[in-house]
């Protein structure tokens, strides 16, 4: 890495850092994600049924069909994460940074094992990355980490550029081997 | 692409737009999240509205957060519902119910509007929710007819964040648990974030004390007027509203912002789907207003997106040129219809604002948060920065009288290749306080930060009472309490609140308050003393000999005042004045 390219990546670091030390939400990076994660994998949506829990909760299952765990061992090739809230009957729960999928969809999934044993999201939309294709390369993000085409001029901080579903994996691994 | 992930509150089946004023779920029958209210909706849980006052009641977690400052962080939550109660003119109340010990979980179908601290986990909702990196949620359920609100529930991340609530505090590693608060009963009556950089709904906020969000903004203001104003007020407000068209298609998410004279931010919205806004709640006045973009979703650095508002809003259109300051006359009760058409191209962009300091240079710490520039007359730079070089005829204003800017400077590539356009500003004392805009022109083209430099109040009014808090804070806590009001005597001394600031004394001592002496004459028949009194009440005469360290000896007998101002007399001094004083006994 040439000293241009330290300084540009220093100085769109301190950006960042300015963001996130002031932002409410506290931002993990795709380590930080893996780190928490019991499993990550490579999915594309097959169902979502929303139901109640034991208590009477709404809650919304996604089931994945696993292509690919990068994190974890899976017993099946399909897996059902549970989240909190949706659409049921005439009443909907709602709140900020749920995760909104439609069948077909395709993910990377970060998840962990919720309060009641369910494989669930790792910090809500925070653990949940669509897949793209960009000039068919695959490319990974979400409202926090990843652009799916080249950023525009100015700093690109890191969650913001372009993340590509290799560079997502290595990071991944990197962090949780 | 088939695939829709939400970054933020998710607009779920049956919402056809999301257009009214601050930003709020909006159906295509015009119906908005709220509670339903007058008339009640009857599917509502009878613990979540009084059906005798139609209160909305909450419960709070007895246990609070810490095992220290417990009363203060259940009071601090409490003056944040206080201040939302508190917005003029509306018929919003709460009612709290009694604490709940050894409360676990939040459950959005209990039929309990709850305020709980995740202490142990940051699992919640029956372990359904991974909170992790946010300080709070609020989940709230709603019916799918109207979108009244059937619950709502409040967690605060106990595990992951640290919380205070003493406003004295410096601290910036913590978070100030009545602001945070004050945004999230925002979520809890039905608000998603705002477009207003000031205002408390803005999608992300400073963690400590002193930041531009504590306290309610006019656009919460109105937020609370339209959704649960109350009737008789109606007549008083404004209403504007109209369709943002781009070459005749309709345009999601331009933001439409409302100034008053004094260049500072009142209301704004982003405009729905169908292109449609709506500004209700408005003060009748001659106004400004304008259509600006939000920042692209995918730009590299950014102010303010579509997905900060709502995920509706994710897809905004951004690739249009401001429409700035059309004037617009706003009588009460007026209904008030402006469309506008935009223009294709590409925006000026203001993508962060330097954080104001007595110096320039050599770093220049940026932030994506409203700032504040005090009206005290002293110089501090503040700026903004942009990704286009600034051209030669690059200008950096300020809304509003009262704010002077100079030494403009440009620094290229401040801070990596973000470029700083930045001025000397200086708030003169007495500049009207309020949310200003920061706007940038080069080259014929304008960008604008709106509502992102407060002018704070040198008195602090944010329960709109027209008392100092900071002197409902001293006394009171929570300091919204009806105690602190401005007439209520909580002391029974006669002296109301307003009148107790007012003398500096103590408004919870009833032995605090200074009765003045009018006036003093002597004549054979004894002294005649008039002095302040409070009417009704027992008030006792004290005389001094004016010899140095004489102690004081009541002077007549106590006696019951029929008036404001009373006349004592005291008999035995016949031949010279004394030192005398009026004391309210006890």
């Amino acid at each position: 890495m040439n000293r241009r390219s330290v300084v540009s990546r220093c100085l769109a670091g301190l950006v960042l850092a300015t963001a996130l030390h002031a932002a409410p939400v506290r931002v993990f990076t795709p380590g930080e994600l893996a780190t928490r994660a019991e499993l990550v994998v490579v999915g594309r949506v097959v169902e979502l049924r929303a139901e109640r829990d034991a208590a009477g909760r709404p809650r919304t299952l996604t089931r994945l069909a696993v292509a690919e765990a990068w994190k974890g061992a899976l017993a099946g090739d399909v897996l059902t994460v549970a989240q909190g809230g949706g659409v049921l009957g005439q009443e909907a729960v709602e709140s900020a940074g749920e995760v909104r999928l439609a069948v077909g969809d395709r993910v990377v999934a970060f998840l962990r094992r919720g309060g009641a044993g369910d494989w669930i999201w790792v910090a809500r939309d925070q653990g949940c990355f669509a897949v793209t294709e960009a000039a068919g390369q695959p490319l990974a993000g979400n409202g926090h980490w990843g652009a799916p085409r080249a950023p525009q001029a100015g700093v690109s901080p890191p969650h913001q550029r372009p993340l590509g579903l290799g560079e997502l994996r290595r990071r991944v691994e990197e962090a949780a081997p | 692409m088939s695939f829709r992930l939400a970054v933020l509150l998710v607009a779920l089946a049956g919402l056809a737009r999301e257009a009214a004023a601050f930003v709020v779920p909006t159906d295509a029958a015009g119906n908005r999240r709220r509670w339903w209210l007058e008339p009640l909706d009857p599917r509502v849980p009878t613990n979540a509205v009084n059906r005798a006052t139609r209160a909305v009641r909450f419960q709070l977690s007895a246990a609070g957060w810490s095992a220290t400052n417990t009363a203060a962080e259940l009071n601090a939550v409490r003056a944040a519902f206080g201040q939302w109660q508190a917005v003029p003119s509306i018929r919003l109340r709460f009612e709290e119910g009694a604490p709940v010990p050894g409360m676990t979980d939040v459950n959005p179908q209990d039929g309990t509007n709850a305020v709980f601290w995740a202490k142990n986990s940051v699992f919640i909702n029956g372990g359904l929710d991974d909170i992790s990196g946010l300080p709070a949620l609020t989940l709230v359920r709603r019916f799918d007819d109207t979108l009244a609100i059937a619950e709502a529930d409040i967690t605060f991340n106990g595990v992951e964040f640290s919380w205070f609530t003493d406003l004295a505090d410096p601290t910036r590693s913590r978070y100030l648990l009545e602001a945070i608060a004050l945004h999230e009963i925002g979520h809890f009556l039905g608000l998603n974030h705002a477009t207003v950089g000031g205002a408390t709904m803005l999608f992300s906020g400073d963690p400590g004390a002193g930041n531009a969000q504590l306290g309610l903004s006019p656009d919460e203001a109105a937020a609370a007027q339209s959704l649960y104003g109350a009737a008789a007020a109606a007549g008083q407000f404004a209403r504007l509203r109209g369709t943002v068209r781009l070459g005749g298609a309709a345009v999601l998410g331009a933001v439409v912002t409302l100034e008053d004279g004094a260049g500072t931010v009142l209301a704004g919205t982003a405009s729905g789907a169908d292109g449609s806004y709506d500004l209700p709640a408005l003060p009748a006045a001659d106004h400004l207003v304008r259509v600006t973009p939000l920042d692209p979703r995918f730009a590299s650095v950014t102010l303010l997106r579509g997905q900060d508002l709502s995920s509706t809003f994710t897809s905004a259109n951004t690739a249009f040129l401001p429409v700035t300051n059309a004037p617009v006359a706003l009588a009460a009760g007026a209904n008030v219809t402006r469309d506008f058409t935009l223009t294709s191209g590409t925006p000026l962009r203001i993508v962060r604002l330097l954080t104001p300091s007595t110096g320039l240079g050599p770093t220049y710490p940026t932030t994506f948060k409203p700032v504040r520039l005090p009206a005290d007359g002293q110089p501090r730079w503040i700026g903004v920065f942009m990704t286009n070089p600034p051209a030669a005829d690059v200008r950096l204003h300020v809304t509003g009288p009262g704010v002077s800017l100079s030494a403009q400077t440009n620094i290229l590539n401040a801070v990596g290749s973000l470029h700083l356009v930045a001025a000397r500003a200086t708030a003169a004392t007495g500049a009207p306080a309020g949310l200003r805009s920061l706007l940038l022109t080069q080259e014929g083209q304008t960008a604008w930060a709106n509502g992102y430099l407060e002018i704070p109040p040198t008195a602090p009014d944010d329960n709109f009472d027209g008392l100092d808090d900071r002197f409902q804070r001293s006394y009171w806590s929570p300091w919204t309490t009806n105690a602190s009001a401005p007439a209520a005597d909580p002391d029974g001394d006669g002296f109301i609140n307003s009148r107790e600031f007012a003398g500096a004394s103590n408004p919870t001592n009833r032995l605090s308050a200074t009765f003045r002496i009018l006036s003093v004459s002597v004549t054979t028949q004894g002294a005649r003393v008039a002095a302040e009194t409070a009417a009704g009440k027992p008030f006792q005469l004290q005389r001094r000999d004016t010899v140095p360290g004489a102690a004081w000896e009541d002077a007549g007998p106590e006696i019951v005042v029929p008036a404001d101002e009373h006349e004592f007399l005291d008999p035995a001094v016949t031949n010279r004045i004394m030192f005398y004083r009026v004391r309210l006994t006890p």
